[in-house]
């Protein structure tokens, strides 16, 4: 368990992580979810004592991580995938991990097998792919055998294999009874992944909740209908209740009908002799649930054309 | 904003296999890493081999030169400081380079951010890895010079003044030698700490080791001679192996008193780049 209070971090008179509080639980992957520049890798840092809080503390099973007797056998941490020894083989660089925990070198060889790096554990890490590396990275993480990981932004740049490939080993680690705490600025990534979201911008605590309870808060209640008889079905709607609106920039023809279910607009449009060539529910897609969460704690704004449009008007749909 | 409760708490896994971050893990952990890494053994092949060749070159010419040098020359000729000066003058350029790598290359791969999650009592780290390259650095400088002054001796055998062991300031000046160039390491090692940047040590330490040194000597003459003392690099080597004292400069300390001035200097870098390295953000 990770449990943090209050967190504080200054870099001068920027505030990097304000006041952040949160338990990360045993068993779960939880997924640590903000825009670029929100705080999560400085939030990392200071888990893993690498930088000092300026207010606050965090602890990793109840100690400040620094105190941990055994370090790597509690907690595998993944900082930069980029980060390879240069000169030195991924077999040297794990086994001088080892070496500081008095780990056995035979569990060396037991992870390069686990991350598939075996037929390359020997060669200078320099000409290492970004896949490869993130490997190297992962491997490293698994050498204490430790109940708790943390990934930051482990996916960034890998291609799709590799990205499956990531996702197939947090959900096994989390299913092992491991702590998986694992961030990232894309919530798609998360979609499958995570059982748990914390979400923070600008350094604060946005949200902390089950990813079914993010999902449920952030999916629209409205049905994307198309039809060719639009204005015939939009006044169906008006008198059963409902409301529709055409939205703005999608297909002719399209509607977002709230206020009622699937099959009673089914229903009304059967009545009504509409026929209907789309009825499906427009969930929001979560990345835009979370771009929306996080609309206003972005850092840098590039003039997003798509911030000025209304909510759920199909973007990923 | 409902945090799942932690019911699912499993007891807290007890390292039954024993693992634990130590000083003896982490002392052999640095040695794996010196010694894994191809730099580390052209830079120590270098600076023994800088040393022979100096030794070897010198000696040899002088030995040629003997039989036409003045009774003066003849005198004043240092064959012990002739064999090993070569060793803490060019070994000296070859050891900056890897005491500052050892640590400042951790800085620009990241890895020593991985460093520092494996083993995050900062201290022990940074004195694994001074000690570790102090210890590989010494045992190096230590046959460099050794073997500098032997074939330096044996080329030197015609000239009936070659050098023994058992001759008075000859063993400090050889053991002193190969000391100072450990000591040039760890200066640049205390630099690299300070400074996190390879280039910057290196620049740093050549600066202070070199150029101070040099321009030192544009001071009016009465105020460099009461400044010479206090300086690093060339009059520091020249009193560590000088052997006979005639050609030394009266300003100086003895050899281990200017020994003792530029181990303070890397003491003190070395403590300052510790201070740091556990006070920083890493």
């Amino acid at each position: 368990m990770i449990e943090a209070r209050g967190l504080t971090k200054r870099y001068g008179p920027t505030i990097a992580v304000d006041g952040l509080s949160f338990r990360i639980c045993p068993g779960l992957v939880t997924g640590f979810l903000g825009p670029n520049g929100a705080g999560k890798t400085t939030t990392i840092r200071l888990i893993l004592g690498l930088d000092y809080p300026t207010a606050g503390t965090v602890t990793v099973n109840g100690e400040p991580y620094p105190l941990l007797a055994s370090p790597m056998r509690e907690v595998g941490a993944l900082l930069d995938a980029k980060a390879v020894p240069g000169g030195r083989s991924a077999r040297s660089h794990l086994l001088s991990l080892a070496q500081t925990n008095g780990i056995p070198r035979r569990r060396v060889d037991e992870v390069l097998g686990i991350v598939g790096l075996s037929d390359v554990a020997g060669k200078r890490s320099k000409g290492y792919s970004l896949g490869m590396s993130q490997r190297l990275g992962i491997a490293a993480t698994l050498l204490g055998d430790p109940q708790i990981l943390v990934f930051d932004e482990p996916v960034n740049g890998l291609d799709p294999e590799g990205i499956l490939w990531i996702r197939t080993l947090m959900r096994s680690l989390a299913a092992e009874g491991r702590t998986v705490f694992v961030s990232s600025h894309l919530m798609s990534e998360m979609e499958h992944t995570a059982d748990h979201v914390i979400v923070i911008g600008r350094g604060r605590l946005i949200a902390d909740c089950s990813m079914a309870e993010f999902i449920a808060r952030s999916s629209g209640q409205a049905i994307v209908v198309r039809t060719p008889q639009p204005d015939a079905l939009a006044r169906a709607v008006a008198v059963a209740g409902g409301a529709s609106a055409r939205a703005a920039d999608t297909e002719p023809g399209e509607l977002e009908v709230s206020g009622l279910t699937e099959e009673r607009i089914g229903d009304l449009a059967f009545a009504h002799g509409v026929r209907l060539h789309h009825l499906a529910p427009s969930r929001a897609s979560l990345e835009q649930a979370f771009m929306e969460l996080t609309a206003d704690s972005v850092e840098y704004y590039a003039g997003r054309p798509e911030a000025r449009r209304p909510a759920y008007t199909g973007m990923e749909n | 904003m409902a945090a799942v409760t932690a019911s699912a708490a499993r007891p807290r896994p007890v390292p039954a296999d024993g693992y634990r971050a130590s000083v003896a893990g982490t002392l052999r952990s640095e040695f794996t890493k010196i010694r894994s890494v191809r730099s580390t053994y052209w830079t120590l092949f270098l600076l023994a081999a800088a040393g022979v060749a100096w030794s070897i070159a010198y000696c040899a010419g002088e030995a040629s030169k003997w039989p036409h040098m003045s009774a003066q020359d003849k005198l004043g000729f240092d064959p012990t400081q002739s064999s090993v000066v070569g060793l803490a003058l060019l070994g000296q350029l070859v050891i900056v380079v890897l005491g500052t790598l050892t640590l400042t290359s951790e800085y620009s791969t990241g890895i020593i951010r991985t460093s520092l999650t494996v083993m995050p009592r900062r201290g022990v780290l940074y004195a694994a890895k001074a000690t570790v390259f102090a210890a590989v650095a010494l045992v190096v400088a230590f046959l460099g010079s050794f073997m500098s002054f032997f074939i330096g001796q044996a080329l030197l055998a015609s000239t009936h003044v070659s050098a023994t062991l058992s001759q008075p300031n000859v063993l400090r000046a050889v053991i002193g030698s190969a000391l100072y160039v450990v000591l040039c390491g760890l200066f640049a090692f205390g630099l690299g700490a300070i400074l996190r940047s390879t280039a910057g040590a290196m620049t740093a330490a050549y600066g202070f080791l070199f150029l101070v040194p040099q321009l030192a000597k544009a001071l009016p003459s009465s105020w460099y001679a009461d400044v010479d003392r206090w300086l690093p690099g060339g009059d520091v080597v020249n009193a560590i192996t000088n052997t006979q004292s005639v050609n030394l400069s009266p300003h100086l300390f003895s050899a281990w008193g200017e020994f003792a001035v530029f181990g303070s200097y890397t003491a003190i870098l070395l403590v300052l780049g510790a201070v740091l390295f556990r006070k920083r953000d890493a």
